[in-house]
């Protein structure tokens, strides 16, 4: 199984409570400085202990995540990271300029030296008020937008597209990628739907903000789908993003957390703000199986989140065994692994222990 | 060949069409003849005097789609400077020889993008590196499927040849 490391790059300064989009009202530049730098030092320590991936995500108008643009934190990466792949997990191509992101990946490919793995998301729901982009649009546009982006890729003629949601005269795009014809995609896949387009176009499925019980059933899902087009995804295909928090005891890692959440439920940016969320459903967004998709989303306490696999915490024994489950229930090939960011010191020994005693014991499953 | 042997349709300059039998009944050539007399042309022999003095355009666009491709290129070619925008839908690629020192015809290939690209795209391209090639997403048959995608950009190209890479569409709200 490989490992990823996926640092939020969570702002770590004062800021007013809740709600989705968050005021920046006390925001700090200096602490917002140095969350960026601590996070480069978290993948930094990743890329020496093993770790098989970094990853960045995108997220909008909160302290949750600083990568509104990730694929300009995985540029400082290419300097930083000298080892690992970049996942970029990722972009959410359907409120992007498509061109912009084939673009950008291709640069990244470049500058890495082919270490790219491209996770194309659709994004949390939220994430469609931030450029404007009608919800409803969202799996036509991922669709559209990830064929443009392939083309844009590995054809070696200028063209135009004329599409549904996006109309181009010429593409023609300098650098091109260096894994040929394109690095590996991942996509998003809780939803049976996703599940079904990966499945037709051979992408890979990532999971996140999910539990490994609605995992399992996705994954189910898609291998069948992936049967009837008359392939078998491989272990690699599947990608299981999961909260981690590693210390030398149980208990010590359990204070960790708590002294870092003080107890709180974990809620996600598009359950910040239940007026918006209600809206963005009434669109269509979460297709057919929407109330599992919302049910998905809901804030869990912690003990909850531990027995749903949600979230690693305990020594490194303790961690290797939760895994163990995750492994037999889903068979993925990846597990990226989201440090608590805002703990610095602690998290950086989280990240090193995990290196030391956790990577060596699961790299050969 | 006479003046008969068109079928006309719509209004405005004269955009000939060489084009399957059923092409009138479309949705596309509906809306092309909002802005066009179309000249409908069957299978017939060929002769672009004959053609200019019966559409009596001074330059002449020119919308093939399929095999009829080749013959309106052999047109185009034949028009010289006469020729206006020539727009071709799924083209096979040009078997003629392209005199490189020619006047160029300004030429847009279109070929429809239902998952993979056309291959024959790209062989049109390298065949004449001067055209400009547009894939329409989610379609296959460009006389039937998405009609309003493709007349849009065949329209642009017909009125301002290269020049339709560059919008001159206006966005802004004043009022």
């Amino acid at each position: 199984m490989k490992a990823a490391l996926f640092s939020t790059c969570k702002y770590h300064g004062p800021q007013a409570a809740g709600g989705w989009p968050v005021t920046g009202r006390v925001y700090s530049d200096e602490a917002a400085q140095h969350s960026m730098q601590q996070s480069l030092n978290q993948f930094r320590i990743a890329d020496e202990a093993g770790f098989d991936w970094v990853t960045v995500a995108e997220h909008h108008f909160a302290p949750f995540s600083l990568t509104p643009n990730p694929l300009l934190l995985a540029g400082a990466l290419t300097q930083v990271v000298k080892r690992a792949k970049i996942a970029l997990l990722g972009p959410d191509i359907p409120i992007l300029n498509p061109v912009r992101v084939a673009e950008e990946i291709a640069m990244l490919d470049t500058m890495s030296g082919g270490r790219v793995i491209a996770g194309m998301l659709r994004g949390t729901p939220n994430e469609y008020v931030t450029y404007n982009i009608n919800p409803a649009e969202s799996r036509g546009r991922f669709e559209e937008a990830l064929q443009i982006i392939k083309m844009a890729w590995s054809e070696t003629e200028p063209f135009g597209w004329q599409g549904r949601y996006y109309q181009y005269r010429t593409i023609s795009i300098w650098p091109r990628p260096v894994q040929k014809p394109f690095p590996k995609i991942f996509m998003s896949g809780s939803s049976p739907e996703s599940g079904e387009f990966a499945a037709k176009n051979r992408i890979g499925l990532g999971f996140a903000v999910t539990t490994v019980p609605l995992a399992k059933k996705a994954v189910t899902h898609y291998r069948i789908q992936a049967k009837q087009h008359g392939w078998q995804p491989e272990p690699e295909d599947v990608i299981y993003r999961v909260a981690v928090h590693v210390a030398p005891s149980d208990d010590e890692a359990l204070d960790d957390l708590n002294e870092a959440t003080k107890g709180a439920p974990r809620v996600g940016l598009t359950m910040a703000n239940r007026a918006l969320e209600s809206a963005i459903a009434a669109t269509g967004y979460y297709g057919r199986d929407a109330d599992s998709q919302r049910a998905r989303l809901m804030p869990r306490d912690m003990q909850t989140r531990i027995d749903e696999g949600q979230l690693l915490i305990g020594s490194p024994d303790t961690v290797v065994r939760q895994l163990e489950n995750i492994k037999r229930e889903l068979d993925c090939g990846v597990i990226d692994f989201t440090v608590a960011h805002q703990m610095g010191a602690k998290t950086d020994r989280a990240i090193e222990l995990i290196g030391e005693k956790v990577l060596p014991r699961i790299g050969n499953w | 060949m006479t003046q008969d042997a068109f079928t006309r349709m719509g209004a405005g300059e004269p955009l000939l069409c060489l084009v399957s039998k059923t092409f009138a009944d479309s949705e596309l050539a509906k809306i092309l003849a909002q802005q066009y007399m179309l000249f409908l042309l069957g299978d017939m022999p060929l002769d672009e005097g004959a053609i200019t003095a019966a559409t009596g355009a001074g330059s002449l666009r020119i919308l093939a789609s399929g095999a009829h491709c080749a013959a309106a290129l052999k047109i185009a070619q034949a028009l010289g400077e006469k020729s206006g925008a020539v727009v071709l839908l799924s083209p096979p690629a040009p078997d003629m020889a392209v005199d490189p020192d020619a006047p160029k015809t300004q030429v847009l290939a279109m070929f429809g993008a239902r998952g993979a690209p056309a291959p024959e795209a790209g062989a049109f391209k390298r065949a004449m590196a001067s055209s400009h090639i547009m894939y329409v997403f989610d379609a296959d048959d460009l006389e039937r499927e998405r009609p309003q995608a493709v007349a849009e950009a065949a329209l642009d190209f017909l009125a301002r040849g290269e020049g339709f890479l560059v919008n001159n569409l206006d966005g802004r709200i004043f009022a």
